[in-house]
């Protein structure tokens, strides 16, 4: 853990300065998290916000300090989906584009000093946005937190709050679902490159 | 290499693609603003919801009341309508007409 739990009792007392502690103490990881998640960098710090305002009026229902981790991730996880759904709402196509001309922009603007390394990054970032945006919010966020951020089964259930059994067969599911756009995306390409 | 080995080393360059960014000088003072937000509508809403309840008791209380004063003016009709008929009981006016009927010429019997 992060933090001493003393800390996060003191939060739940409503000692700002300790929550202003547990903020500064998680605030990259979550804005990490996040940013994997749903992948418009611009936005990041407001939904990373939202989930830091969530904390703060929820910390009175945090049962024990000890389970601090997989209920901030939680947190995290819900504001993502939220994001993500409205995002969903908007028109996909003209997300899409955007977020296209957004990645050439800021390529553009980074210019001259744009390394290969820099390039690599984001192509590796919007191959691997165009493969998640072909699977449901839920199979997203599941999939991001297994397989990128690398958390264990065991805390996924604390986040997740079901069992080991149910949440392999999810994560089965989701991978075979990405799989698959995977796989389709793949020969869309060799097509491309044959033809 | 299988499509799963090559979708694991995706999610590995993905993961390595997106180091975890740094703060912006706003997102604190940008959180309390959004706490401090929230505490106001909070607390807006908890006016609100203290004067409705103010006005909804003030508003049954003045139903009450004006029920109560409706049900006295017809207890005080009824008993005006029945101070009237006991000064002229039925019986006194059936025999007097009856009494004129016979003698269309005679006084009416009081």
């Amino acid at each position: 853990m992060q933090i001493d739990p003393e800390t996060i009792e003191r939060a739940r007392g409503g000692d700002d300065a300790a929550f202003n502690e547990i903020v500064q103490a998680y605030r990259k990881r979550i804005l990490g998290a996040i940013a994997r998640i749903i992948g418009r960098p611009e936005d990041v710090e407001d939904v990373a916000q939202e989930v830091f305002v969530r904390l703060y009026f929820s910390l009175d229902q945090l049962r024990a300090p000890q389970v601090f981790e997989p209920w901030l991730y939680r947190l995290t996880v819900n504001a993502a989906y939220d994001y993500l759904r409205k995002q969903r709402r908007r028109s996909e196509s003209r997300m899409a584009d955007l977020s296209e001309q957004q990645i050439v922009a800021a390529d553009a603007a980074a210019g001259s000093r744009a390394s290969e390394e820099a390039a690599r990054r984001a192509k590796v970032r919007e191959a691997a946005q165009a493969l998640l945006a072909q699977v449901s919010e839920e199979d997203r966020i599941l999939l991001v937190l297994k397989e990128v951020e690398g958390l264990t089964l065991k805390e996924l259930e604390k986040i997740y709050k079901v069992n080991e059994n149910a949440l392999k067969v999810r994560l089965f599911r989701a991978r075979q679902r990405v799989l698959k756009a995977y796989e389709k995306a793949q020969a869309a390409r060799s097509a491309r490159s044959a033809g | 290499m299988s499509e799963e080995e090559r979708l694991e080393q995706l999610w590995a360059a993905y993961r390595a693609a997106w180091p975890d960014p740094e703060p912006g000088p706003g997102f604190m003072p940008g959180i309390w603003s959004r706490i401090e937000a929230r505490r106001r509508s909070a607390r807006l809403l908890r006016r609100w919801t203290g004067a409705f309840v103010a006005a909804a008791m003030a508003l049954s209380l003045f139903m009450v009341v004006h029920s109560l004063r409706q049900a006295d003016a017809t207890i005080h009709a009824l008993t005006y309508v029945d101070a009237l008929s006991a000064d002229e009981p039925f019986e006194t006016l059936v025999y007097g007409e009856l009494a004129q009927l016979d003698n269309p010429n005679a006084q009416e019997i009081r």
